[in-house]
């Protein structure tokens, strides 16, 4: 299975942690629902075009944190993420894209109430 | 866990070549690009680790010197050049290899012939170049070892043969994860699509192996919003474009960025140099090989 992950350029964070957030939001999403089989570091590596130190790596954090699990020569499968958690991701995964578009904003010298303003004009678009 | 280590390698060609010293070491698991200019000494190196021809140094595999019995029996070369083995038939060869090579795997010799398309019964010499290698790189991958020393393997193959040897590379690592390949290559693409450590040769000499990402993190390319005085001399900053846009290839992006932030200077966008932009940059960059690749591992 080739999992939708993209590598940014324009980036400064490095690459692991790239896999890692977007694979988090993959598995919190339920988009991978737990036991779901992922693919190996050197698999992943190829598709991204990236090494296995960092795929490891990535893996490696995300073991850590408890979602995911490698089970030796059988490979690695995503865990059970309980509810608190998900919750806490999901406000986080807003914030940061509510922060790019401010930081944004910024680099136009916008001033925050103009900034204001345009948060409330999306927010009466039509859902 | 290593799986080659070269100690002190030197090899003296002629009274304007010698080859090291190498001291290099390979981890298990991993894939390697040895990247250089042609006559930087790359095939002089695979020869040494092959054990070919005498000389100083010492390359040890999985523990076994590489001129031991052992040494020779735990790893696959697939050379530039092979004309020992041109006036003899494919079947031959294999018939030579079944005979004496315990970790001979038949059933996968049989699968790269079929995929290659190679014909038995003809004399190698009479095969285009590219089948000669793909005659060579199905005899030795057919044995089981956990090191491929592979000098230029993707050189004279066809598209779909490239494609076919990448595969097969992939599915050696799925299968034996501690095994280690080595590959030499004058291909940017096959680096980036293969390599997790690339390892630069200059004039004989063998830098230690970099971090292919951790290269794609510094080499950037960065578009600025404006010029601002000394960016020339900037840390890092290796070229300034103005056209069409203003923008600098730097070997230290974080530092560059780093910079530009103390100077109040918005990063319009940034992208890794691909490997084809950076690495003869690398190459020609003045200094002592051996010490490019120090800041490019992690710690």
């Amino acid at each position: 299975m080739t999992l939708p992950i993209e590598i940014s350029q324009d980036r400064q964070e490095p690459i692991y942690h790239q896999i890692e957030e977007q694979l988090k939001a993959l598995i919190v999403s339920g988009y991978l629902p737990a036991d779901t089989a992922l693919p190996s570091i050197r698999t992943l590596a190829s598709e991204l075009g990236c090494s296995v130190i960092t795929t490891r790596r990535a893996y490696q954090n995300l073991e850590l944190q408890d979602y995911i699990k490698t089970y030796r020569g059988k490979g690695t499968y995503v865990q059970k993420v309980d509810q608190e958690k998900r919750s806490q991701l999901k406000e986080k995964a807003v914030l940061d894209a509510l922060r790019q578009a401010v930081k944004i904003a910024r680099q136009h010298e916008y001033a925050d109430t103009e900034i204001e303003r345009l948060f409330k004009a999306i927010l009466k678009e039509r859902k | 866990m290593y799986t080659l280590t070269c100690k002190n390698i030197v090899r003296k060609v002629d009274n304007d070549f010698t080859l090291g010293p190498v001291n290099v070491k390979f981890p298990a698991g991993t894939i390697t690009a040895v990247v250089g200019n042609n006559g930087a000494g790359k095939t002089t190196l695979f020869q040494a680790l092959s054990g070919d021809y005498p000389g100083e140094g010492e390359a040890k595999i999985l523990g076994h010197n590489n001129h031991d019995m052992e040494g020779k029996a735990s790893f696959s070369y697939v050379p530039q050049s092979f004309p020992e083995m041109l006036p003899f038939r494919l079947q031959q060869l294999r018939n030579f290899h079944a005979a004496h090579d315990a970790t001979w795997q038949e059933d996968r010799f049989q699968t790269y012939i079929q995929q290659f398309n190679l014909p038995m019964k003809k004399r190698m010499q009479h095969l285009s170049i590219g089948m000669q290698r793909k005659a060579v790189i199905a005899l030795q991958l057919s044995r089981d070892t956990s090191l491929l020393l592979l000098d230029e393997p993707f050189a004279g193959l066809d598209i779909e043969g490239q494609t076919q040897l990448q595969k097969i590379l992939l599915s050696k690592m799925e299968e034996d994860p501690d095994c280690c390949i080595v590959f030499a290559t004058h291909v940017a693409d096959e680096v980036q699509r293969l390599a997790d450590f690339i390892v630069l040769m200059k004039q004989g000499k063998a830098s230690a192996p970099m971090e292919k990402d951790m290269l794609g993190e510094r080499w950037k390319r960065v578009w600025v919003e404006k010029p601002i005085e000394g960016m020339e001399n900037a840390p890092g900053v290796r070229d300034v474009q103005r056209e069409p846009a203003l923008q600098l290839v730097t070997s230290h992006a974080p530092e560059t960025e780093k910079w530009l932030e103390n100077k109040g200077v918005n990063v319009v966008k940034r992208t890794t140099l691909p490997l084809h932009e950076s690495l003869p940059l690398m190459l020609n960059d003045e200094g002592h090989t051996e010490d490019i690749g120090k800041e490019n591992i992690r710690g």
